[in-house]
């Protein structure tokens, strides 16, 4: 039951793990746009894509993540990609529509197959980058990240830092409340409850006597940390200190380098409207 | 039918950075009719044995049997629901799993994902809910206006509704002022005297002396010792890491001051003191 790593932090040694979060947040975000950047031709995308990918699977790499990693993550997944592949077949983009595969009468546009196997090819690639992040991330460390990026706003009275503590605060639960969800689930399953055998009605129910308790839990817990925190004199307007410090390492200027490169790169083909010529 | 455990190992999170090995080789038998208490320090596998008796979780290696039915490494018996009726287990602050409107409909809940029947399970709610002590005037109250004492009632009396034959209770009185506690334990020894099998988790040593006829001791994932009470405080698996029980550090005390209580006298005294306080 206790299976679901996504999110997770783990506590290996590589270099992902040493790098700055600041600089791991700006590299996700470049990857993120180099994956959502569109070319003029199908052979200019596919072969950047190849490039993404090959340069994401380097970095799982570096992280420690093995691609069965990212298979477990995919699989409850499934469902949605069928579902987008259907949607995808039934309505085509009607300005692509080129060739089709004729099935006993049913048109099958390739336009429509390319853009299934784009969409879940970014998907991967962005479950892949968040699972790096998280993975080598402490969640700590991402909110400072978050908070250092959001500083500037502090100008216009943006409250960056209570932004960024209401944050840590609730990644620092996700794995207090998954906890919580399993206790609950072994007593409703003590009480003969069955989560994934039968009927709708019976599984609605299942869930029913899982999510109130969860709740009422939440709610306390939110309660008792309020509490606690107020009792230690908790000011959220107060200027603070840290017992972490983000320091700045040679590497993490040579990622930002890479980073960089690589952006502005892919933004220039990007904007020249480059095509492959083939 | 004895509950035996056949060199059952459990490790968490296998493969993993988070790797733990929460049982380690363990073998045990536990008798029909016995009251067992379990004891060890936080973090010795108690917990994680303790949900090996209803297939909540699955032994990485070795062997379960429970009413007959034999649990295999990593293997959800098909008959698992009839593991859960007849072990039933009650967790640590059990309040948590309240969720219903009514105290008699969350009471009834157990019954009926066992297959009884409407009427059949709002009996047999009526009378857990009569075993601790909570009267009709109770039934339509929502569990969340309740006292914790009392929605702890509640939550033990969802699991007494599923009448098993085997109770199993991690830590009840925890958190219980000890009037509340004491009618929590006599309640128990009551079940135990009509005949169910009772397993006990729990820290304090007071309670092994007084209700258990049998002791397993878990240290590190292993068991330790399996013995009587008296043997534990006392006999030749007497164990030093364990804070005796008042009694016992009063024995303790009066020898040290120079008075002679030999090995029978001492013996009986827990004897009697123990027999004395069930009744």
């Amino acid at each position: 039951m206790a299976s679901i790593t996504l999110g997770r932090y783990m506590p290996y040694h590589s270099l992902m793990h040493r790098l700055d979060p600041r600089i791991k947040l700006f590299a996700m975000i470049s990857l993120m746009v180099s994956i959502f950047l569109r070319f003029g031709s199908v052979w200019t995308d596919l072969t950047l894509y190849a490039v993404i990918f090959l340069l994401i699977s380097f970095i799982m790499r570096m992280t420690n993540i093995k691609f069965s990693q990212l298979y477990r993550q995919l699989k409850p997944l499934w469902l949605m990609l069928v579902f987008l592949l259907v949607i995808n077949l039934l309505l085509p983009n009607t300005q692509e529509l080129s060739g089709y595969l004729d099935l006993w009468g049913i048109k099958i546009y390739y336009a429509a197959l390319l853009q299934t196997f784009y969409i879940v090819f970014r998907l991967v690639l962005m479950i892949a980058l968040t699972l790096v992040i998280t993975a080598s991330t402490r969640p700590l460390d991402l909110t400072y990240a978050i908070e250092w990026y959001l500083s500037p706003l502090k100008v216009v009275r943006f409250p960056s830092h209570e932004v960024a503590m209401t944050m840590s605060i609730a990644l620092r639960f996700i794995p207090t409340l998954l906890e919580e969800t399993y206790r609950i689930m072994k007593a409703q399953a003590s009480r003969g409850v069955d989560f994934i055998h039968g009927k709708l009605k019976e599984k609605l129910r299942a869930m029913v006597s899982l999510i109130v308790p969860l709740f009422i839990s939440a709610f306390q817990r939110s309660e008792e940390l309020a509490n606690a925190m107020e009792a230690r004199g908790y000011d959220p307007s107060a200027k603070r200190t840290r017992y972490r410090e983000l320091t700045w390492h040679r590497c993490d200027t040579f990622a930002l380098l890479f980073m960089m490169v690589y952006l502005s790169l892919f933004v220039a083909l990007y904007v020249s409207g480059f095509t492959l010529p083939l | 039918m004895p509950i035996k455990l056949n060199h059952v190992f459990h490790i968490y999170s296998q493969k993993t950075p988070f790797q733990f090995e929460a049982l380690q080789d363990v073998s045990l038998v536990i008798e029909e009719k016995s009251f067992t208490a379990i004891i060890g320090h936080t973090g010795s596998g108690k917990s994680t044995l303790i949900q090996h008796l209803n297939a909540l979780l699955l032994p990485t290696s070795g062997e379960v049997e429970v009413n007959g039915i034999v649990i295999r490494a990593n293997q959800l018996p098909k008959d698992v629901k009839k593991i859960r009726q007849y072990a039933g287990v009650v967790f640590q602050f059990p309040e948590a799993q309240l969720f219903e409107e009514r105290v008699l409909d969350d009471v009834m809940f157990g019954p009926l994902n066992f297959g009884k029947t409407k009427n059949e399970a709002r009996e047999a709610a009526q009378l857990a809910l009569q075993q601790v002590g909570l009267d009709s005037s109770f039934f339509e109250r929502s569990p969340f206006e309740l006292s914790g004492g009392e929605r702890r009632r509640v939550a033990i009396a969802g699991i007494l509704a599923m009448q098993p034959k085997v109770l199993i209770l991690d830590e009840p009185t925890a958190g219980l002022d000890p009037e509340r506690a004491s009618h929590m334990m006599s309640l128990f020894t009551k079940l135990h005297q009509q005949g169910m099998t009772i397993i006990l988790v729990t820290h304090d040593m007071e309670l092994v002396l007084q209700f258990a006829n049998q002791v397993i001791v878990m240290e590190q994932g292993k068991v330790i010792a399996q013995t009587s009470p008296q043997n534990l405080f006392y006999g030749a698996s007497r164990q030093e890491s364990f804070i005796r029980p008042p009694l016992v550090q009063l024995i303790e005390k009066l020898r040290k001051k120079g008075k002679t209580i030999t090995a029978n006298q001492e013996r009986s005294l827990v004897d009697f003191i123990a027999g004395w306080k069930v009744n």
